[in-house]
């Protein structure tokens, strides 16, 4: 898993922007998961209330859940960011439980795609940072502390 | 395995910040994203403000050869709708 030891591996780089790209392929619509994953919301409540309405009722730590953030984010408008597990996770979250809003986003993965993910987060200051997946119908938590130099308003 | 890599172009508005003449900048963000290959669900997302600027999207998947076409698609809190396509190349 090492990115410096991937030559062998095919990879596909896309970079995509925003603007006047409809035309290029044209809109097929989002396309959902086939388990339905209930439309979250993104409110300012507790860490606790935010896994509440994300379906999470009882979370346990485990070592084989991995996530990956520095110890000190110079700035918190886009920390980076990696989680991944040797669980057979099918759904990820992200929280940053100091945000005004802790639900940073969900994420579902497929049968054929790894529970793997690295993203950029925004952090408004300190905070611990939680990954929480499901796997085997059970909820795992894995979390970091991170230190924020400059907050990124964090939503 | 084929690494996909996804960046999105979008300023991902908090609702809580202020521009310079102190008025707070409306939330504006992506809400949902998916990424498929033909009728193949490769990865699904529910995004909120939290989600740094220009978002990125960093994804393992088996399965896919080079050559092979991947669609990816997102919609935003106002509603807009965009999408784009890739092949997948051997490096």
């Amino acid at each position: 898993m090492n990115p410096r030891h991937n030559s062998d591996r095919r990879r596909l780089l896309t970079a995509l922007r925003g603007l006047g790209l409809l035309a290029l392929g044209g809109w097929t619509g989002v396309i959902r998961a086939a388990s339905p994953v209930p439309l979250l919301t993104f409110k300012p409540v507790t860490l606790e209330a935010a896994l509440r309405e994300a379906g999470v009722d009882a979370v346990q730590p485990s070592e084989q859940l991995r996530l990956n953030a520095p110890d000190v984010a110079e700035d918190g408008s886009a920390v980076q960011i990696s989680v991944s597990t040797s669980l057979p996770a099918r759904r990820l979250l992200v929280l940053v439980e100091k945000n005004r809003i802790p639900l940073v986003a969900s994420f579902e993965f497929p049968p054929g795609t790894r529970p793997f993910l690295a993203t950029r987060i925004k952090m408004a200051g300190d905070s611990r940072v939680l990954a929480v997946v499901e796997a085997d119908g059970r909820w795992f938590s894995a979390a970091r502390e991170v230190r924020v130099t400059v907050g990124g308003c964090g939503g | 395995m084929v690494d996909v890599r996804v960046q999105i172009r979008h300023p991902m508005e908090s609702g809580s910040r202020k521009d310079e003449a102190g008025e707070l900048i409306p939330a504006w963000y992506i809400t949902r994203f998916s990424l498929t290959a033909g009728d193949r669900l490769l990865f699904a997302a529910q995004l909120g403000p939290g989600v740094a600027r220009d978002p990125l999207l960093h994804i393992r998947v088996d399965g896919l050869a080079a050559g092979d076409e991947v669609l990816a698609a997102w919609e935003d809190s106002r509603g807009e709708t965009q999408s784009d396509r890739a092949r997948v190349e051997a490096l």
